[in-house]
């Protein structure tokens, strides 16, 4: 019998429609891992079978008993636990305290006992301090216990994060992304874990992950999604040479590439791409950069720069310090240490504003629009520091060149758009100040294919015919690859690979680590 | 600038080492605490021996000395030395008195505010409760329901026997405890800021009912308050044998109502070690864990199987307890409760005796307390009484040559607590938002290390049991 | 064919955004008043049945629906005038609470700042003889000054405190501001009463008579039930509401057409992007202080002005009941702010006037505090986002 089945599971966020119809079977003891590009509702997915989302519509049963409509601690009683995507521990409280919170549901104490130190309660507490012994040597924390678990570097945090998970005795484990920021070696040594928890633990495992190594390596089936829906479901062999998931996941681009294994690239003109112009300036140059997200020590001395007229692209596993580059640079976050230049002026310490002013224009992750303002104002805002309304009027033509689509949408609230547009006035509001550098942080993201191969012209354009020098992250490496001139490859806060992005495409540890072959 | 900061932080350590050599701590510990017992007790009325005798509970605090011996030293500091001198002068006994009753509201808010992060802002509703309940069954007013305030007919008979205040002690913590579950059930869902505002309305809307509730029916007599209040009976046979004890001791007789001042102290000294016991308790246990983890993250919390409403109800009622039985001790001590006792600006007191101490933190809770209490019982009031002194004086300040005897008589320091709390609070938020001691969390791997250490992961046995109380 | 003038006129963003919220004034106060009306005539013909109609009848010689009906034109002119100083007060718990999330709670404050120093110009002007004898012109003018100077006072406090209080806090955990603004409130009465008491040697302060501001005007006559009743307006109501209506319009246009506004409502909805946009995240919170500010410093001079009589409290009520209002309209929304103060006003009004009757004189206008907060209580639990929000959706 399945431990777990959704049927028909559907979660609406006003009109976007995040999971839809979803059915997923979990057998007891199996791996099950979920895939799909960012922002395909897999999260989403999560919190609705644990109860943190009601689903609008579906059933979602275990070993029995319906779920929908109860709140997550009743849901947790199932034997069900679950890990956060960006790690949610109880920060100030210690690793063990973290583990003996997860055990919750298996301590029985009551107010009258605990007031009274009963025999009963003592008994449980040593037992519960024993397990949490133990599972804090099974997790290799021991030594750590009386640490606060936000002093914990993040591979650690993670672990405890899993421990916490464990103390419940769950018989279904939830993973949201457990390996993201780890480099090889430490998600090479999670799939054994999660193996382990299965083999020897009986826990059965459902998984979001993006570390298609992982995914292949231990998962029993696959289920991928992409815009809320099933698009395949299978072994990992099926779905690794299934073209739909390949063009959903790793991009049309990648699609057409790994069918036709030795096919250099789509389309030709990306062949006579000349390489990175040299005698372009160094436009942009960031030395030894250490920066911190939060208690995570996110760049750790990351050097890079950006020509004139170039095309870089950072790519890297989520987690790896790719954003927290871009947001470096545009000063959201502070680096710790080392510089940055910007044309030889030392922007470091500015102000973002500031950084804008000098030449910066950063598209972020997310496209970061303003929901409840028009497109014109959205554009307006872009354009605050200019205060020539002439200036700004042409600067709107040129862009509305560029993104003809937009002019039709003027008084349109941004928050209305589709995905495509959203992110079309994102980097057309990036442009309007005529930036010397355009970071685009994702831009891809969450998008279809056809628009995916849109904007990523769009951006040629921009570098080819305007010489806007881009600095691109990006999670479709092998798009990136292909237009960009230059890249750096980035893995947990450092760079471990750099050069010409046509060689870098064909680096074998890069298609590894990305592609899962 | 990093040389001066290791600099520092060893000359702190190699004074802490050199303070806790051998048996050093205990010699200074009793030191410390005789000295302060003699300059009180010489001059009971210098509030720098005072102080220093204050000190000593911080002294003996700090130091490394075995439990045992902390235990022994704070008993005879609050048993003995501290009856003696508060008799001797009846202004220290109040102000202790005033630091217990207020250690324990704090210790409640803290329950509600530093374990479980819900800022409630009306906490002295409940206190409000308390000392109504015990207000108005522990006076005439039962008798009075019909009367118009202030009428009141001579020779109106007391509804209950005065003893039967130890059986309002005990409802005191029932009965605010089900009002916070009362308020609790309907806004505990909200998120934490508006949650502020709510119990702070919900403060104002108990001090309103106090205010107006003497019509139709005079159940609280209105913004006149209800007075008198019966004192629990102290019986003639004890007070002789203490006079006894105690007259030598003090110097002079000891009149009744500084036996009931007595009274009243070991009566608060008990209460807030009961409830520095069950917080004690509660926070080292699935409860108190439940808490901080909501504190610290709801959704994580909840998805580890913690059932929020329930345990912030939990907490709650918790908090209120305390309160209410700090009411009805409050309402018998001063045999007299008004409406304006039980003001938005007592709210923000315990609070700030919370966020002063150490949000959390049950020692620097009662810390917070201590301080804020004396600051408003001495400090304050010392200014106020300087300030009258030199508008009496011929004085003047020199520069703009202002002379003291033109300052308004408006201007009394001792009223300006709301300023002091101010000030505390933003200068904590902004400089040392844990407090003056911090919580800490306790340690406790190395003590359950060493057992089976080295025995396989198994899934425990309570995983069958737990299943059947799921389904 | 005179339409097409008029759309094109008021198609320029600057007209129309001075226009909205002239409709959206009067349409809220004309649905709010009907509403609210229709209901308490409703509970008045429910109660017509039973003793509480002796009661008025006995006490007031009238059924209980005349004297319903009698009061009513009175009440609604004296809740929208309440309700539009609410509105003014809300506004700047809207703001900040838009941009910041955070509740400023110390704007009680600054609005008893706006009228404590008011006042006291007033009174200074007053104490030089400067209204002796003046045109109801100069009054007008003299008025018109004391509320200018109670603005930049209230701004220019809520720009300090926020540059000492809160910027060094944000990005805390949300209960520390608001500790932090607990602390500045209290901290405020305090000053209020320290400066008073060392320069006045008094507490409480006294609006000065001058100008026609007491007299009443004379809408009409009605005759209802026989008795003609007299329905009329003071002058410091119809000064109060004009204000505070010019001052909506007038913040509406700064917040929805001119460039700063677009930069304050674009750092609302996104703080990291709007910094990206090169908007000064620090500059702009400061003008939403003080916008913010000098409204409820606007709004504590017309409060004095209509209820006279101010202390350093004078702003916790209020403070308390257009905080109430925000939520009640939806908070960081402008138009909900206002529909909340008119509805919040109205309310109270009605409650302070109705219900000592319809009880029976168990309970009176004493109750109408309670009233608010049960209101509060009653929206939050059932509608968070209050009447115009929008529901946002939570983010694991």
């Amino acid at each position: 019998m399945a431990l777990l089945e959704a049927r028909g599971v559907t979660k609406r966020f006003g009109g976007l429609l995040a999971v839809n119809k979803l059915d997923l079977t979990v057998e007891a003891g199996a791996i099950v891992s979920i895939i799909g590009p960012n922002g395909a509702g897999k999260t989403t997915f999560f919190n609705t079978l644990t109860g943190l989302y009601r689903p609008d519509e579906g059933h979602i049963v275990c070993q029995g008993h319906s779920l929908v409509g109860l709140r997550p601690d009743q849901i947790a009683k199932f034997s069900i636990a679950r890990t956060f995507q960006n790690i949610r521990l109880f920060a100030n409280m210690t690793v063990m305290e973290n583990i003996l919170v997860g055990m919750h549901t298996r301590l029985f104490q009551d107010m009258p006992n605990v007031l009274l130190r009963s025999r009963k309660f003592k008994l449980e507490e040593e037992q519960a301090h024993a397990r949490a012994a133990e599972l804090m040597a099974f997790m290799g924390l021991t030594g750590v216990g009386d640490e606060l678990a936000s002093s914990l570097p993040y591979g650690v945090q993670r672990r405890l994060e899993i421990a916490r998970s464990l103390a419940a005795d769950p018989k279904l484990l939830l993973l949201d992304e457990p390996t993201a920021g780890m480099n090889p070696q430490e998600s090479c040594e999670a799939m054994i874990l999660f193996q382990k928890l299965r083999d020897q633990l009986g826990i059965t495992i459902l998984l979001i992950e993006h570390d298609m190594k992982v995914v292949m390596g231990i998962s029993d089936r696959i289920t991928v999604i992409d815009y809320g829906e099933k698009i395949a479901e299978g072994a990992p062999h099926e779905i690794q040479s299934n073209t739909r998931v390949i063009e959903a996941y790793l991009g049309s681009g990648a699609a057409a590439a790994l069918t036709n294994k030795e096919s250099e690239a789509r389309r030709p003109i990306q062949l006579e791409k000349s390489p990175a112009p040299d005698a372009g300036a160094t436009l942009l140059s960031i030395e030894n950069i250490d920066s911190y997200y939060g208690h995570i020590h996110a760049l750790k001395g990351i050097s890079l720069e950006v020509k004139a007229g170039e095309i870089v692209t950072l790519i890297g596993a989520n987690g790896a310090g790719k954003s927290t580059t871009l947001r470096t640079i545009s000063g959201l976050v502070r680096a710790r240490q080392g510089k940055i230049l910007l044309r030889g002026q030392n922007i470091t310490k500015l102000p973002p504003h500031d950084i804008v002013k000098a030449g910066v224009g950063h598209v972020p992750e997310g496209r970061g629009i303003f929901p409840r303002l028009t497109v014109r104002e959205n554009l307006g805002v872009g354009a605050f520091i200019i205060n020539d309304q002439p200036l700004v009027q042409r600067r709107m033509e040129y862009v509305f060149h560029l993104f003809p689509l937009l002019k039709e949408r003027l008084d349109q609230k941004g928050g209305t758009l589709s995905g495509g547009e959203q992110q079309m006035l994102a980097i057309a509001r990036g442009l309007i100040l005529n930036p010397k550098i355009l970071l685009l942080d994702e831009p891809s993201m969450g998008l279809a294919p056809v628009l995916v191969d849109l904007i990523f012209q769009i951006i040629e354009k921009l570098n080819k015919e305007d010489g806007i020098a881009i600095l691109l992250v990006e999670q479709n490496a092998h798009m990136a690859l292909q237009y960009a001139h230059r890249a750096y490859v980035l893995s947990t806060g450092q760079i471990v690979l750099q050069g010409d992005a046509r060689e870098i495409a064909q680096n074998p540890q890069v298609k590894s680590a990305y592609l899962g072959g | 600038m990093a040389a001066i900061k290791s600099g520092k932080a060893s000359a702190s350590s190699i004074v802490n080492n050199f303070l806790n050599q051998g048996k050093r701590p205990y010699f200074l510990a009793s030191v410390y605490l005789a000295l302060g017992t003699l300059l009180v007790y010489f001059n009971p009325l210098n509030m720098a021996s005072f102080f220093f005798l204050l000190s000593s509970a911080f002294v003996i605090y700090k130091l490394q000395m075995h439990g045992g011996f902390k235990l022994a030293i704070t008993a005879v500091a609050l048993l003995i030395i501290v009856p003696i001198i508060g008799i001797r002068n009846i202004f220290y006994l109040e102000v202790i008195f005033q630091i217990s009753v207020f250690a324990a509201l704090a210790l409640g808010l803290n329950v509600v505010v530093g374990f479980a992060g819900l800022l409630d802002l009306g906490y002295v509703a409940f206190y409000a409760v308390g000392a109504y309940l015990w207000a108005f069954f522990g006076s005439q007013q039962m008798f009075l329901l019909a009367e118009i305030p202030g009428t009141a007919p001579s020779g109106t008979p007391f509804f209950l026997p005065a003893d039967m205040f130890y059986l309002f002690a005990f409802l005191g913590i029932v009965v605010a405890a089900l009002t916070g579950i009362l308020l609790g059930l309907p806004v505990l869902r909200l998120r934490g800021d508006y949650l502020a505002v709510v119990t702070l309305g919900f403060g104002e809307v108990i001090r309103v009912l106090a205010n107006n509730l003497d019509k139709p029916l005079n159940i609280t007599n209105g913004p006149q308050g209800i007075t008198p209040i019966q004192r629990p009976t102290l019986p003639e046979g004890l007070l002789n044998s203490l006079r006894v004890l105690m007259d030598p001791l003090v110097g002079r007789d000891v009149s009744q109502g500084e036996f009931y001042n007595l009274f009243f102290y070991l009566l608060a000294l008990l209460v807030i070690i009961f409830v520095i016991i069950v917080v004690r308790r509660l926070d080292d246990s699935k409860i108190g864990r439940a808490l901080t983890a909501i504190r610290e993250d709801e959704t994580a919390a909840v998805s580890m199987g913690i059932p929020l409403t329930r345990m912030k109800l939990t907490a709650f009622a918790v908090g209120a307890s305390f309160a209410g039985i700090m009411g009805v001790m409050f309402a018998a001590n001063r045999t007299f409760v008004s409406p304006e006792s039980f003001s938005f600006m007592q709210s923000i007191g315990v609070l700030t005796m919370v966020i002063l101490g150490g949000i959390g933190s049950i020692p620097g809770v009662i810390l917070g307390a201590a301080v804020v209490i004396i600051l408003n019982l001495q400090v304050l009031q010392g200014l106020s009484l300087y300030l009258s002194q030199l508008r009496q004086s011929e004085a003047v300040i020199p520069i703009i040559d202002f002379a003291w005897k033109n300052l308004s008589t408006q201007l009394d320091p001792a009223k300006y607590q709301r300023m002091l709390f101010g000030i505390i609070l933003i200068l904590m938020m902004i400089y040392r938002p844990a407090g003056l001691i911090p919580a800490a969390r306790r340690k406790r791997e190395l003590s359950t290390r060493s057992k089976d250490k080295k025995k396989p992961i198994t899934p425990s046995s309570t995983a069958a049991e737990a299943d059947h109380g799921a389904a | 064919m005179i339409a097409v003038p008029i759309r094109r006129f008021y198609q320029n963003p600057s007209i129309r955004e001075l226009i909205r919220p002239l409709g959206q004034i009067i349409s809220f106060s004309a649905a709010s008043s009907v509403v609210l009306s229709l209901l308490i005539l409703l509970v008045a013909l429910v109660l017509r049945g039973t003793a509480v109609n002796e009661y008025a009848l006995s006490h007031y010689q009238v059924d209980i629906l005349t004297l319903t009906l009698k009061n009513l034109p009175q009440v609604l002119i004296d809740g929208i005038t309440l309700g539009f100083v609410y509105a003014a007060i809300a506004l700047g718990y809207t703001m900040v609470y838009g941009v910041l999330e955070f509740i400023n709670f110390a704007h009680s404050e600054i609005f008893a700042i706006g009228a404590f120093v008011g006042v006291e110009v007033l009174i200074a002007m007053n104490n030089a003889g400067v209204f002796t004898g003046i045109s109801l012109w100069a009054a007008y003018g003299f008025l018109i000054i004391a509320i200018l100077v109670g603005m930049v006072a209230a701004g220019g406090t809520a720009v300090l405190m926020e540059i000492v209080a809160y910027r060094p806090l944000r990005g805390a955990p949300r209960l520390v501001p608001l500790i932090s603004a607990i602390g500045v409130s209290f901290f405020l009465q305090d000053l209020i009463r320290l400066v008073e008491s060392l320069t006045t040697g008094q507490f409480h302060r006294i609006f000065p008579t001058f100008g026609n501001f007491d007299k009443r005007l004379l809408i009409s006559n009605f005759d209802i039930a026989g008795t003609t009743l007299e329905l009329n307006i003071q002058f410091k109501s119809i000064i109060v509401i004009i204000a505070a209506v010019v001052m909506l319009m007038l913040l509406n246009y700064i917040v929805n057409a001119t460039k700063i506004g677009t930069a304050i409502r674009a750092v609302a909805q996104d703080r990291a992007s709007a910094s990206l946009m090169g908007i000064n995240i620090n500059l702009c919170v400061v003008v939403t202080f003080l916008i913010g500010g000098a409204l409820g410093g606007a709004a504590g001079v017309l409060y004095a002005l209509k209820f006279t009589r101010i202390d350093p409290f004078v702003g916790f009520f209020p403070g308390l009941k257009a905080f109430t209002a925000a939520v009640l309209g939806g908070i960081g929304n402008l138009t909900g702010a206002l529909l909340g103060g008119l509805v919040l006003g109205l309310l109270e009004t009605f409650a302070g006037s109705y219900l000592y009757i319809f009880t029976m004189g168990a309970a009176g206008a004493e109750y109408k505090d309670i009233l608010a907060f049960a209101i509060l209580i009653i929206v939050l639990i059932f509608r968070p986002s209050g009447l115009l929000g929008e529901q946002v959706g939570q983010k694991a």
